[in-house]
């Protein structure tokens, strides 16, 4: 009899599978999860904090901008022993443009120019604020792939645990607006927050989820030498040798985004990347009509010595695989709309973070309740007596 | 507090702990600092109308059958002259081993080449191949190890 009985409150109480697997995806990944989905989030704005520690990285103005020309020149002049390798504008107006470069010693440096003035503000390694965040959510600054695919794999975690929350969430659809439960107990509490954070993230946690798994699944095929890219054509070599060698020979910046503007109509160039070898052409890159993807899905690559245009890449004339290539990461970063798509990120960002933290709160005094229930019950003081 | 996480939490606190602050400790940021070119230098020695000096930080002899990181540093602009410049492992008549282009900016210009298991009797030797804006290829070699 106490048998039966006994059978039928396990029967009721046991959890189905989508539970079971939803609280060990979550659980017992849940401080990385949090460590991820909180670097990630401070990454995402990690130029602004930038932007408000040092002046270095600020424009003097957003109105007016001097020519790329006369950018180059200045970073030149100030570090005149630097070798420049690209140049970039700041990724929102009031940031300085960055200019890449290496010192003799073979260092790896950014120039910091103002867009505005034209006159540098300073230079750094390439060890700052924003790259040690980047890194850090990125990778875990570990060499090779693994902390990569250690990272991204997480969009499988999230992407079960929202498909099993969903499964256990019963009529999920109705708790968009429901008040989580103060007065009865910290862990209904926590649960009902838990619930509340997840169905107003839910778009976000499987935007965060694909994108990752995107990125997992990009790098195994890059891996396997497949380049979803189309690749830009290198300087012919009898153009090589008909023109003057000399880097110094190139025609200036100004006329360079001249004839790329012309080419492709529209072009509002963000970047510059120099010739890598004399072989390679000069790409400049920018954000044309096309919305949602990077700002070298629009490309031009050129002559840097005679201007001719060797290849033209825009984004609206790529394969869908393509063109969801250069999506991924606007999606991801939430800078395709400038500061308040940043900041929309960072409120969701900061959601996801709850929810891990949430979930693994409810858990934690799931299991608190349940151990003194088992310790106060009757056959627990039985057995404790004999 | 984070006993929760049973098995996993050892995992779960060394991911976010030791694992991101030794690898950027050991990797990351000795990755960025100034590169050293070398504790052993070849040249500088002419080739066409340009200086070269090659740099390695490994330790000689040489060791067989092992990667080993090769710097180069031509004249001031003169890298900008070239379309093309490789290194390659050989003996004294010619390049024996695949040539790997060296790649980075003038100031980081490397490659990695892989040592034989067997060195040529006559003693290994490498190789570096320019090649000219008009298609012209000059090569020079140094003596690395019997």
């Amino acid at each position: 009899m106490m048998g039966a009985r006994f059978r039928s409150q396990t029967a009721r109480r046991r959890r189905p599978l989508a539970f079971t697997l939803h609280s060990l995806l979550g659980l017992n990944v849940s401080l990385l999860l949090l460590f991820v989905c909180l670097t990630g989030t401070v990454a995402v704005v990690s130029d602004e904090i930038e932007w408000l520690a040092s002046p270095k990285f600020r424009a003097s103005s957003t109105s007016t901008r001097v020519g790329w020309q006369a950018q180059y020149e200045a970073a030149q002049t100030a570090y005149p022993t630097y070798h420049l390798t690209d140049i970039s504008a700041g990724e929102e107006p009031y940031m300085a443009t960055r200019i890449w470069a290496t010192s003799p010693a073979g260092e790896l440096r950014i120039i910091y120019v103002d867009p505005a003035s034209g006159h540098v503000n300073g230079e750094s390694s390439f060890v700052t604020f924003r790259s040690f965040m980047r890194a850090l959510h990125y990778y875990l600054f570990t060499p090779g792939d693994w902390g990569f695919f250690l990272v991204t794999a997480l969009g499988f975690v999230l992407l079960a645990s929202a498909a099993t929350g969903l499964l256990v969430y019963k009529k999920f659809w109705r708790g968009f607006f429901r008040v989580p439960a103060t007065g009865r107990g910290s862990r209904l509490f926590w649960g009902n927050m838990h619930k509340l954070f997840a169905l107003w993230s839910l778009w976000f946690v499987l935007l965060m989820a694909l994108t990752s798994i995107w990125y997992f699944g990009e790098r195994i095929v890059y891996r396997l030498g497949i380049d979803l890219e189309s690749v830009k054509a290198p300087v012919a070599p009898k153009g090589l040798a008909a023109s003057d060698s000399r880097s110094d020979r190139y025609l200036p910046l100004d006329a360079l985004v001249a004839r790329a503007t012309e080419a492709l109509p529209g072009l509002d160039v963000k970047s510059i990347y120099f010739p890598a070898t004399p072989a390679a052409p000069i790409s400049i890159n920018g954000e044309a009509s096309a919305w949602l993807v990077r700002d070298r899905a629009n490309s031009v690559a050129l002559d840097p010595r005679t201007g001719a245009v060797l290849s033209i890449r825009r984004a609206e004339r790529m394969s869908l695989l393509e063109r969801w290539v250069h999506t991924a990461d606007p999606l991801h970063f939430g800078d395709f709309g400038g500061l308040w798509s940043k900041l929309t990120w960072v409120f969701f960002g900061l959601l996801l973070c709850g929810l891990a933290a949430s979930g693994a709160a409810v858990y934690v005094k799931r299991t608190t309740i349940a151990l003194s229930r088992i310790q106060r019950s009757p056959q627990a003081t039985s057995l404790a007596t004999r | 507090m984070l006993d929760y996480m049973g098995r996993w939490k050892w995992f779960n606190v060394l991911m976010v702990t030791l694992v991101p602050l030794l690898c950027f400790l050991v990797f990351w940021k000795p990755y960025f600092d100034p590169a050293s070119f070398g504790t052993t230098l070849l040249g500088p020695e002419k080739i066409g109308d340009w200086v070269v000096v090659l740099g390695t930080s490994a330790d000689y002899p040489l060791a067989h059958g092992t990667e080993i990181k090769w710097r180069a540093r031509f004249c001031d602009g003169c890298y900008e002259q070239l379309r093309s410049s490789e290194l390659a492992l050989g003996d004294a008549e010619g390049p024996l081993w695949p040539a790997t282009a060296l790649s980075g900016t003038p100031y980081t210009l490397a490659a990695s080449l892989a040592t034989p298991a067997n060195f040529p009797p006559a003693g290994l030797y490498i190789w570096l191949t320019v090649e000219d804006l008009n298609g012209l290829r000059y090569r020079r070699s140094w003596f690395v190890s019997r």
